[in-house]
């Protein structure tokens, strides 16, 4: 089956939250991921950058690069950063049980993103950085429209 | 993101629309801010037009929400959600907690 792979890196705030969305938007019309799939891509991108710029490089501008690929029927969405190291296990996911008064206002984009998806797992290298990688899981058909685009059109900011 | 405020006599109304993700959400948090400094803790907010909310929007209006609640002074109300809002909403356990109607005019009326 052929693969689809779109790169994007860039160094920025939140202010690129935007075009990050247009980026992911436009990777999913090349890989034909379904309609109902696309908005939780976008969604589980938006909040995991939200959440370099905000935590990993504390509003000040950093780099991210951004990985968007198909393996099969899946999407696998890679996101690396330079900032600070980003230990989940100490993000307690929020009781949305709870009633609201009593609740944290934050901890929902980390929540967000693990309901959205079918697969969230980081991996932090004092070399590396921190890794993200989100997967979801059968939501691109058999063959994508433009499958031999495979390592191209990384789209360095300036 | 688009925003406008509407004092009433029952309320404030908030119209948003567009894109309300993290790098517009303080601002939102702004304007919220302004009118419960300004004494108005009645707050509807109209989401028909807003294409995607994101965590960040939740937290301005759950910040929103509690100033406006506290002291049983008044609340936050939303109106008109979009099927993706809405869908944020219940994941987050948002939308049992929140006030949501189905028309301003009711939102604005429940007040």
């Amino acid at each position: 089956m052929t693969k689809f792979r779109r790169d994007l890196i860039l160094t920025g705030t939140k202010s690129e939250l935007p075009r990050i969305s247009r980026f992911v938007d436009e990777a999913c019309d090349g890989a034909n991921v379904d309609s109902a799939a696309r908005f939780d891509l976008q969604m589980a991108v938006d909040e995991a950058c939200c959440n370099v710029f905000e935590h990993a490089y504390s509003g000040s501008a950093g780099e991210i690069d951004l990985r968007f690929e198909t393996r099969g029927r899946d999407v696998v969405i890679t996101l690396h950063d330079h900032g600070r190291a980003f230990n989940p296990e100490g993000i307690l996911p929020p009781d949305t049980t709870r009633p609201l008064e009593e609740r944290p206002v934050g901890g929902l984009g980390l929540h967000l993103m693990r309901k959205l998806m079918d697969k969230v797992f980081f991996v932090f290298s004092p070399e590396r950085g921190n890794t993200l990688v989100m997967e979801k899981h059968k939501v691109v058909p058999g063959d994508p429209k433009q499958g031999s685009s495979e390592g191209q059109s990384a789209m360095p900011s300036r | 993101m688009e925003l406008s405020t509407v004092d009433m006599k029952r309320c404030t109304l908030f119209r948003l629309g567009g894109r309300i993700d993290g790098s517009v959400a303080s601002e939102l948090g702004s304007q919220l801010r302004a009118a419960t400094d300004a004494g108005r803790y009645k707050i509807v907010v109209n989401m028909k037009d807003v294409t995607y909310a994101s965590s960040a929007c939740l937290r301005e209006l759950i910040g929103a929400w509690k100033t406006c609640r506290r002291w049983n002074r008044g609340d936050l109300r939303l109106a008109e959600l979009s099927p993706n809002v809405d869908k944020v909403l219940d994941l987050t356990g948002l939308k049992s907690q929140l006030m949501v109607y189905a028309t301003e005019a009711e939102a604005v009326g429940s007040f």
